[in-house]
């Protein structure tokens, strides 16, 4: 991993979690932070962030009931996925200049 | 697939593109394809630094070594379907030995220690990373493991971080013995250049 392969990884998590969408950035946000959101997708967020492999299908029926579309829970899922992976980048980095 | 409206790409050019993929590489690349072509703008540059974190020409570590820390990473994330995918390319270059021993509990498996010592590190970012510190560096320097083979190592790890979570999510297709045989055989033959 060079330089620009980390300037690239965080310039695209900030395009999921702040760029044009149809879910408002500050959901995306806190699906990534793993704070709270109210309902289905607190649930749903929560679960991508800390064991993709529970999710069923009744976790997307949720949140249609709720009144979420696909491509805002394809953005809810992204944005979660990417909060993850940023949690992991930064600590794997740190670690590797020496902070703790 | 879990979102109904992801089964079939929205502009004729994303389509075209899947058509390409399933006829080349086959239902194995073509159905992860499906959750990336949703929305290019954000499935196309996240493709391209997957694939580039594999087919990467430094000599830091091997196709084979780059393809088993994907596979160790989507075992620690429980992804069946990148298991099967990426595990399947490590197996063609490792052996099927390997790659099960190293599944099954890295610290006993035939690996060098180089690769042993990285597989610790990629464990801890994937599963503890609050616990990583300075003491997690330097092993991997006592290792013989220069900064930028482990930063190597550590893109592939972000990368199927997302990865494994979006085909868990979207429920991607766990792929039959044979349609892992023909990806595999298309990515080495095309270099990963799956977009």
């Amino acid at each position: 991993m060079s330089r620009e392969f980390e300037e690239r990884a965080r310039e695209l998590t900030k395009l999921v979690l702040a760029g044009p969408g149809d879910l408002d950035p500050e959901i995306r946000k806190a699906a990534a932070a793993g704070r709270p959101i109210d309902g289905a997708a607190g649930v749903y967020a929560d679960k991508v962030r800390r064991h993709a492999y529970r999710i069923i299908d009744e976790d997307i029926e949720a949140l249609h009931a709720e009144g979420y579309s696909d491509p805002q829970i394809h953005e809810l899922t992204e944005a979660a996925a990417y909060g993850a992976a940023l949690v992991r980048l930064d600590a794997a980095l740190a670690a590797l200049d020496g902070r703790e | 697939m879990r979102l109904a409206s992801m089964a079939v790409p929205g502009s004729a050019w994303a389509r075209l593109q899947l058509a390409g993929l399933q006829l080349f590489a086959g239902p194995a690349v073509g159905e992860a394809a499906k959750a990336w072509l949703y929305r290019p703008a954000w499935g196309k540059p996240f493709s391209r630094l997957l694939t580039e974190s594999l087919r990467s020409r430094s000599n830091a570590w091997s196709l084979g070594e780059r393809e088993l820390f994907a596979a160790f990473t989507s075992k620690l994330n429980t992804c069946s379907y990148c298991v099967g995918t990426h595990g399947a390319v490590a197996s063609s270059q490792l052996g099927q030995h390997t790659l099960d021993a190293v599944l099954a509990d890295w610290r006993t498996a035939p690996v060098g220690e180089r690769v042993r010592v990285m597989l610790s590190f990629l464990e801890k970012m994937t599963l503890r990373p609050d616990e990583l510190g300075p003491s997690d560096a330097a092993a991997l320097t006592a290792a013989g493991i220069e900064r930028s083979a482990a930063l190597e190592a550590i893109q592939i790890c972000w990368a199927f971080n997302i990865g494994n979570r979006q085909a868990d999510a979207y429920d991607v297709a766990v792929p039959s013995p044979a349609e892992l045989s023909r990806a595999t055989g298309f990515l080495l033959r095309s270099g990963y250049r799956v977009y």
